[in-house]
């Protein structure tokens, strides 16, 4: 939870053990990675942790009040059956069953301020577990449980080169200590053997002479100083120091590689540097957090990697303790690519937004979807072939099929509006299986204003498929009560007003009836291969209450659906159309404001 | 004079060694050396960072001589090693953090109540339940009893009698009225707290998964539960070391046989101590003489020691006097 910090005024969310964090630019995905920071990044120093007026939220008036008070908390559970954290935790309790404890960051006026605060020095900052102030949470729970960010503009080209920040570095440091001492120095014995080889060559030699001299005509005697070549400094503690990583079978070092293998490379050393902390019992749980992992990642490298990391934990139940990092780490994503969000499991997406004020940042998380595993499957499926659309469009209009695909941004296009410009996405869910999307969608996942266009599908005698679907839609959205005492008509209107929209037939039928039958007639005939049918449709054209249902179902399917949407799109004319989608998009692209 | 009774203790099919040590007045040395070297060498070999070991003894000078003890071998006082007295462990390592949590009814945040304000609190309390003529004083060694004894209120024994019973209750409202609690209530809401929640035994059990006490027979029937709770029920390790000869703190509630009830309990093996360091073999059997049973001690100096006789004719008060004299030696006094 997050109070009054720079984009947030009343934040909340749940993330699960991997997140995948989307939003748009400036909408405050680098800033809840540093509210995280101020509580759990042994690394971050006081002086950091002590803010400034500018982080209190600008929709605050100015000038701030005593009561105004930054806080973040953080509330961690399921960790009770891990000895280790429970004993970290024990005593920032706030709940026992189950198992809940609460850290929290407060930046507020000093203690004892007799005024309302006027500047910086007047406030103060506090880092304390459970729900009391004195409880202090000092460097070593943060050390048990630190966050690691590695942030967007990460320079993994230089960290890699520069010894000290090296990720390379603790995993030769630990690798190292395993080596005996006599082996290290007989090896150095043999590099400085060969060191001592070329620079006697007497070509080698003059040169480092050379450049002796140069400095001491420089600098005089007294401030130059020799130097030397060599292959790397002899004696072994530096030895382990000097070792490079190389690429290409030893030809090339790193800073040759390209940006994308770096990164990669980066992220291995650094996951490979997680395990081994978990392994030496240096600390208990990692909350990792990788801002824009795609950076220099090409699209298939993204999804393999990524697919690696953050499904891992569904296929380790198999593959017992196959990848040790992911059972300790909490794993949190910040990305814009679609890449990266079409591999990631269904329950791992938070959308960052716009309240609907538009003066702070909401989010909404997927992690409680109420979804059988087919149904994640399902979802899982979609997402990954349509390169998470849905999860970055502003609203969706959910349809049956391919036809509606074709059809109805070329009716939006007709009508003036521009589905890409309102960033409304169609979604097929090849079929009726609304339900999945519905919930994914709805308020209790992402939150997205959404409508669905489905098939009335009348029925002789009996009650339409369309409003039987309706009636099992709707308790997902909202009313649920007293639904199969109203009438058709009532399920219908109630319907719309919830985003669920129902034609009187079939998408094709209600175009045809609502005006356009010149160019579904004209459309028929062009494609198809049938005499009859060719002729039935010169009749339709011209008598339109003469069709046969039944008959033009079939001369559509001889064609192909999807082939008769297709070219139907572009001989839709500007005439009106069928009102169940007038209403979706009108629906949708209000909400979408 | 010492005895060392080792115990086992099987709990959910895991190996749970619980050590109670029983040792003598005469050799305090090998009983605390033998504490402490088995809390570096658990903290060393067994017990790894981010949980620890908890130390408890009977009061603030024994809780500075193990820390004393216990610094010299490496072990120093922090996040995860716990030394104190069982009224610290009650309030630091259990109300503080879960009292809220489970609901203990105090006034948060409380304090700790001074001696003066006890005083005053439970002067008034006489004053309401009994009358304002009492003197407090034997009125407040029978409370201090009574609260240490009856350790369960919804029991009948509580109302053994109703007037003391009614006294504390007066004097606690009073205590809390003002936002306090005193080191009685530290213990006996701790007791509870362990007895009655599981989740706080997880906790307990999480950060300490051993817990270490030093002279046990001085520590009472509260703390007796309390680890009952813990070890026995809680899967905690325990490692304790008494001597039920030497309880010198009967008036403070202690009770030296509990010492020995916990060693025969089911499930728990027993290893006494029998080699004692500092006495010779004629000292030892004059001791055994005078406890009226062989405990089958042995010296292991290879002396046998010199027993010096004082005759006291005028019974006890003599043998006070003649014991208490600056001039006195060491001997057998009858």
């Amino acid at each position: 939870m997050i109070q009054n910090f720079r984009n947030f005024k009343n934040f909340d969310i749940f993330l699960s053990d991997q997140s995948v964090i989307v939003g748009e630019n400036k909408i405050g995905k680098s800033n809840l990675l540093f509210a995280l920071r101020l509580i759990l990044d042994p690394s971050l120093p006081d002086t950091a942790r002590q803010l400034g007026l500018e982080d209190f939220w600008d929709g605050l008036s100015r000038p701030l009040s005593k009561e105004d008070k930054i806080i973040i908390s953080i509330e961690l559970s399921d960790f009770d059956d891990d000895d280790n954290l429970l004993s970290i935790l024990a005593d920032c309790l706030v709940n026992h069953d189950p198992m809940i404890s609460r850290l929290s960051y407060v930046f507020q006026p000093v203690s004892g301020l007799a005024d309302d605060p006027k500047k910086e020095s007047d406030y103060e900052f506090l880092v304390f577990g459970g729900d009391s102030p004195e409880n202090v949470i000092s460097y070593d729970i943060r050390n048990r449980m630190p966050l690691d960010v590695m942030p967007a503009l990460r320079d993994a080209e230089s960290d890699l080169s520069n010894w000290r920040h090296s990720p390379l570095k603790p995993l030769l440091d630990d690798s190292s200590s395993r080596i005996s001492h006599d082996l290290l120095s007989s090896i150095a014995s043999q590099i400085s053997a060969a060191n001592n080889g070329i620079i006697e060559v007497e070509e080698i030699k003059s040169l480092s002479g050379r450049i002796t001299a140069k400095l001491e005509e420089l600098a005089g005697s007294y401030q130059a100083f020799e130097t030397e070549l060599g292959f790397t400094p002899a004696d072994t503690e530096r030895l382990i120091r000097s070792l490079r990583l190389f690429i290409d079978n030893g030809k090339r070092g790193i800073n040759e590689a390209s940006l994308g293998s770096t990164n990669l490379l980066y992220i291995a050393l650094r996951i490979l540097e997680l395990e081994q902390l978990v392994g030496q019992n240096k600390r208990d749980h990692t909350f990792l957090a990788i801002e824009e992992p795609e950076a220099h990642l090409n699209p298939h490298l993204q999804r393999l990697v990524f697919q690696k990391l953050l499904r891992s934990r569904i296929s380790q139940t198999e593959e017992s303790d196959k990848s040790e990092h992911s059972k300790f780490t909490t794993l949190i994503l910040t990305t814009h690519s679609p890449h990266i969000v079409s591999v990631s499991p269904i329950r791992s997406l938070i959308a960052l937004r716009k309240t609907i004020e538009g003066n702070a940042t909401e989010g909404v998380s997927t992690s409680n979807l109420d979804l059988s595993e087919n149904d994640i499957a399902d979802l899982e499926r979609y997402i990954d072939v349509s390169r998470g659309e849905i999860v970055f469009a502003r609203g969706i209009l959910l349809v049956e099929g391919e036809a509606e695909l074709y059809i109805l941004p070329a009716i939006c296009k007709l009508l003036g509006k521009n589905l890409d410009e309102l960033g409304i996405t169609v979604c097929s869910v090849h079929g009726t299986n609304f339900a999945p999307y519905i919930k994914f969608l709805g308020s209790k996942g992402l939150d997205k204003p959404f409508a669905v266009l489905t098939d009335n599908d009348p029925q002789t005698g009996k009650i339409s498929l369309g409003i039987q679907r309706l009636i099992s839609l709707l308790p997902l959205i909202g009313p649920n009560e007293g639904l199969k005492e109203m009438s058709p008509d009532e399920v219908k209107r109630l319907g719309q007003t919830h985003g669920l929209f129902l034609n009187d037939h079939t998408l094709e039928i209600d175009l045809f009836k609502c005006g356009q039958h010149k160019s579904i007639c004209k459309t028929l005939i062009e494609l198809s291969d049938n005499g009859a049918a060719k002729k039935r449709a010169n009749v339709w054209n011209d008598k339109p209450d003469q069709l046969d249902i039944d008959r033009f179902l079939k001369d559509i399917d001889e064609i192909g659906k999807g082939r008769f949407a297709q070219r139907l799109s572009s001989n839709i004319s500007d005439v009106p159309y069928p009102n169940y989608i007038m209403s979706a998009i009108e629906y949708v692209s209000k909400k979408c404001r | 004079m010492q005895q060392r009774i080792c115990a086992k203790i099987q709990v959910n099919g895991e190996h749970i060694i619980a050590k109670v040590i029983v040792l003598c007045w005469l050799d305090l040395a090998v009983e605390k050396k033998t504490l402490t070297i088995k809390v570096a060498r658990m903290l060393a070999e067994e017990v790894t960072n981010p949980r620890g070991i908890a130390c408890l003894t009977y009061n603030s000078e024994c809780v500075h001589e193990l820390k004393r003890k216990l610094k010299i071998l490496g072990v120093q006082e922090d996040k995860n090693v716990f030394i104190g007295t069982v009224h610290s462990f009650c309030l630091q390592v259990v109300l503080l953090p879960y009292g809220k949590l489970a609901g203990v009814a105090l006034p948060y945040p409380f304090s700790v109540a001074l001696p003066s304000e006890q005083i005053k609190f439970f002067e008034r309390a006489l004053a309401e339940t009994v009358s304002p003529e009492e003197n407090p004083s034997p009125w407040r060694t029978k409370m201090d009893y009574y609260r240490r004894t009856y350790l369960d209120r919804d029991k009948p024994e509580w109302q053994k009698s109703p007037q003391i019973a009614a006294l504390i209750e007066n004097y606690e409202r009073g205590l809390r009225s003002s936002g306090l609690i005193d080191f009685e209530d530290m213990v006996l809401l701790g007791m509870h707290l362990v007895e009655k929640e599981p989740w706080i035994r997880k906790a307990v059990r999480a950060r300490f998964p051993v817990l270490v006490v030093d002279e046990y027979q001085d520590l009472g029937i509260p703390l007796d539960r309390i680890v009952k709770s813990l070890c026995l029920n809680g899967g905690m390790r325990l490692f304790a070391v008494g001597d039920p000869d030497q309880s010198i703190y009967g008036f403070a509630g202690a009770k030296p046989e509990l010492l020995k009830d916990l060693s025969n309990l089911p499930g728990i093996e027993a290893i006494p101590l029998r080699f004692n360091y500092r006495c010779g073999s004629d000292i030892i059997r004059a001791s055994q003489v005078t406890l009226g049973e062989d405990r089958g001690y042995k010296s292991i100096g290879g002396y046998s020691g010199t027993l010096y006789f004082h005759e006291c004719p005028d019974g006890i008060n003599d043998q006070a006097s003649q014991t208490a004299h600056p001039a006195a030696s060491c001997g057998v006094f009858i």
